[in-house]
C-alpha cells in the first residue's frame, strides 16, 4: 500500500470451482491480472464466465482454489475470516447488483453504518455524509429508504457510500444491472470519476458495452468448458 | 463504535421492520402465557383435588425442629405408592404417620345435642390421647374431654372459617368405627364450626384423621390463648391460615405426606405442564430460528460491509432479546394487573422460571444460530437456506 493509502490487486494463476452435488464445475481458471490504483476496469463476458466470482474473490468474500490474490501487500489467502472482514472493512467497497443497501436504513444511515466502521467521529461522519450526498446530488434524499428511491438513485446512493467510506478499492458487481441508459451511463461516470484522483481502483463486472467504453481498460472472461480445470494442458 | 451502532440498528430493526420481532413476541406471549395459564390450572386443580382429599381424610399435624428441614418427614417416606381407592388412602396415612413416629387419634362420626342452642349436629370427635373406648356398660363412650368439629353441609368448595364455640359439656350420640351406637356425656375442650361464615342448622361431618407428635403438647404450651388447642385444632388452624403457622409446627396434608410427586402426577396436571412448557419452548425457538434466518440477506450485506459475526449477533440477538423480555413483561404485568384486581395468581418459583425461560429461550437460540449464519458467506447471491 502506498503512503496515500491507494491499493492495487495481483491475481496469479487463479481458479475457483464448484461442487454441484454430480461433478465440479469451474468458473475461473488460471487467471493472472494486475489491478493497478487510478485506473477503472471493466470485467466482462456472457453469464457463467466468472465475473461474480472473480470480483467476490477480489473483494475477499470467498477464497481460491488455486493461486493467489494480493491485495496491496495482503495474500488473501492466508487470512482467516475475521482478517478478511478486516480487510473489507478498512480497504474494500462491494456493491452488488442490488447496490447492498439495508432497506431498513434510510441513506443516510446505510452511509453513516458503513462509516462507523472507520471510527470515525460524529462530525466527521456527517461531513463524509453531507459532502458524498452532495457530490452526487442526493442531499435532498438523505432520509428516504432504498424502498422510495428509483433503481438509479439507489445506485447512487450505493457509491455516495463507497465514496464516503473513501476505501482504496470499489468493487461493482453489474452496478448499472437495473439500470436505464441514462442512470448507466451517470452511474459509469461516476464510477470512472472516482478511480480519476490516482488514489482508488474501480473494478466493476457489466454486460453493458456502454458501461465497459467508460473504462480505462476491458478484461473480458470466457465461459470454461465443461470439465476444465487447473490440472487440464 | 460497534456498540452504539449495534444498538442504533437493533432499534432500526425492530422500528421499521417489525414483522420479525413482532413473531417472536407474539409466539413468546403464546409460549409464555400458555405456561401461566397452565400452571394455575395445575394448581387450581391440584388445591381443588387437595382440598377434597384434606375434608375427607384429614390433616396430619407434625412437629419439626424450629431449623425446620432437616427430619422432614417428607423424606422418610419414599416411594411409598399411592392409590386413589379412601381405604388404601386411611391406611396410608396410618401407615405414614407410624413411620414417622406420630400417634394417630381415634376419630369417630355422630351428632351432638348442642344445649344452647338446642339443636343436635353431626359431628367429628376427636380424642387428644387415645382412640375411643366404650365404657364398661358397652353403650357409653368413655366420659372425657372431646374437641368436636362439626360444619353445614353443601358448598365443600367454598371458602372455610373457623368459629370458636364455648361448649362447656354436650351429650354426645355417635357411632364407633365399628358402627356400635354409643352415647356419653362429655366435657368440652372446643368445639369447632368449620363452613361458611353463616351456617345454616342442618350440620354434616368432617372426616377428620388427627396425627400428632408427643411433642406438640409442649409446644402448645407456649400459647395459652390458644387454650387447650387439640392437634386438629392446630391442623385446622395452620393449615388453613397459613398466616398463623407457628415456628416449630408444620402442618402437612397426607397428600404431600406420601409423596407429592406421584399424588401431583395422579392428578395429571403437573404432568402436562411440564409438556405444554416443552411444546411452547420448541415453538418460540422455532419461530426465533426462522426470524433469523430470514434476517440471512441483512446479515450477508452486513458482512460484505465488514462487520463481524460479533456484531451482527449482537444485532440480532439484542433483537431477539428484545422481544422476548417484552413478552414476558407484558404477562406479568397481566399477572400484576389480574393479583390486583383480585384474581388468585401465582407469582411463584414455576411462574417465575417460566417467565425468564420466555424470555431467554429467543436469544439463546439466535445465538445458536447465528453461530453457523453470522460466519455465513458475505455475498446475497451465496447464501442458501
Amino acid at each position: 500500500m502506498s503512503e496515500d493509502g491507494a491499493v492495487g490487486i495481483r491475481c496469479s494463476g487463479v481458479s475457483r470451482q464448484y461442487n454441484d452435488g454430480n461433478r465440479i464445475i469451474t468458473v475461473l481458471h488460471d487467471f493472472t491480472e494486475r489491478f493497478r490504483p487510478g485506473e477503472t476496469v471493466a470485467v466482462t463476458g456472457p453469464s457463467g464466465s466468472g465475473k461474480s466470482t472473480l470480483l467476490g474473490l477480489l473483494a475477499a468474500l470467498d477464497y481460491a482454489d488455486h493461486g493467489t490474490i494480493h491485495v496491496g501487500a495482503t495474500e488473501l489467502g492466508s487470512l482467516s475470516s475475521v482478517e478478511q472482514t478486516e480487510l473489507r472493512a478498512g480497504r474494500i467497497s462491494y456493491l452488488g447488483p442490488d447496490h447492498n443497501l439495508l432497506p431498513i436504513l434510510s441513506v443516510y444511515e446505510n452511509i453513516s453504518l458503513a462509516l462507523s466502521l472507520k471510527r470515525l467521529s460524529e462530525p466527521e461522519i456527517d461531513r463524509r455524509i453531507q459532502e458524498s450526498l452532495r457530490s452526487l446530488e442526493l442531499s435532498e434524499l438523505a432520509h428516504r429508504r432504498p424502498t422510495e428511491l428509483s433503481s438509479g438513485q439507489r445506485a447512487r446512493a450505493a457509491l455516495a457510500r463507497a465514496l464516503a467510506s473513501d476505501n482504496p478499492v470499489l468493487i461493482a458487481d453489474e452496478p448499472t444491472a437495473h439500470l436505464d441508459a441514462r442512470d448507466a451511463t451517470r452511474v459509469a461516470g461516476l464510477c470512472a470519476t472516482f478511480a480519476s484522483d490516482g488514489r482508488h481502483l474501480v473494478i466493476l463486472a457489466t454486460h453493458d458495452p456502454a458501461v465497459a467504453s467508460r473504462a480505462d481498460r476491458v478484461i473480458r472472461l470466457r465461459p470454461q468448458a465443461p470439465g476444465a480445470g487447473p490440472d487440464d494442458p | 463504535m460497534s456498540v452504539r451502532e449495534a444498538r442504533r440498528l437493533t432499534r432500526r430493526l425492530i422500528a421499521r421492520q417489525p414483522g420479525q420481532a413482532g413473531l417472536i413476541g407474539l409466539v413468546c406471549l403464546i409460549a409464555v402465557g400458555t405456561g401461566v395459564v397452565t400452571h394455575h390450572v395445575a394448581l387450581a386443580e391440584r388445591d381443588r383435588v387437595e382440598a377434597d382429599a384434606i375434608r375427607r381424610y384429614g390433616y396430619i399435624s407434625v412437629t419439626v425442629d424450629d431449623a425446620g428441614a432437616p427430619g422432614s418427614p417428607v423424606a422418610h417416606l419414599p416411594g411409598r405408592g399411592f392409590s386413589p381407592v379412601p381405604d388404601e388412602l386411611s391406611s396410608t396415612v396410618r401407615v405414614a404417620a407410624e413411620q414417622l413416629g406420630l400417634r394417630v387419634h381415634g376419630r369417630f362420626e355422630g351428632a351432638v345435642y348442642d344445649a344452647q342452642e338446642r339443636s343436635s349436629r353431626p359431628f367429628i370427635a376427636v380424642g387428644p390421647d387415645d382412640p375411643v373406648r366404650l365404657a364398661a356398660d358397652g353403650n357409653r363412650l368413655d366420659g372425657r374431654r372431646h374437641t368436636l368439629a362439626v360444619r353445614p353441609p353443601g358448598d365443600p368448595g367454598g371458602e372455610y372459617s373457623v368459629e370458636w364455640i364455648e361448649i362447656p359439656s354436650a351429650m354426645i350420640a355417635g357411632s364407633t368405627p365399628d358402627g356400635s351406637l354409643v352415647i356419653e356425656s362429655s366435657w368440652m375442650d372446643t368445639v369447632l364450626r368449620v363452613g361458611p361464615a353463616a351456617p345454616d342448622e342442618a350440620s354434616s361431618a368432617v372426616n377428620v384423621l388427627i396425627a400428632e407428635r408427643p411433642r406438640i403438647r409442649e409446644d402448645r404450651a407456649g400459647a395459652p390463648q390458644k387454650r387447650d388447642l387439640s392437634p386438629f385444632v392446630v391442623a385446622f388452624e395452620l393449615a388453613e391460615r397459613p398466616a398463623m403457622r407457628e415456628a416449630a409446627v408444620r402442618v402437612v396434608a397426607w397428600p404431600q405426606m406420601i409423596g407429592y410427586g406421584r399424588y401431583a402426577a395422579a392428578t395429571g396436571a403437573d404432568l402436562l405442564r411440564p409438556i405444554l412448557l416443552l411444546i411452547a419452548a420448541v415453538a418460540t425457538a422455532g419461530a426465533t430460528s426462522v426470524a433469523v434466518r430470514t434476517r440471512s440477506r441483512d446479515i450477508s450485506l452486513l458482512r460484505a460491509m465488514g462487520f463481524g459475526p460479533g456484531f451482527i449477533r449482537r444485532v440480532f440477538v439484542c433483537e431477539c432479546g428484545i422481544a422476548s423480555v417484552a413478552a414476558s413483561t407484558l404477562v406479568l404485568v397481566g399477572l400484576l394487573a389480574a393479583s390486583s384486581a383480585g384474581a388468585p395468581v401465582e407469582l411463584d418459583g414455576p411462574i417465575r422460571r417460566t417467565l425468564l425461560l420466555g424470555a431467554a429461550v429467543p436469544p439463546v437460540v439466535a445465538l445458536l444460530v447465528l453461530r453457523t449464519q453470522g460466519r455465513a458467506a458475505p455475498r446475497p447471491d451465496l447464501i442458501e437456506w
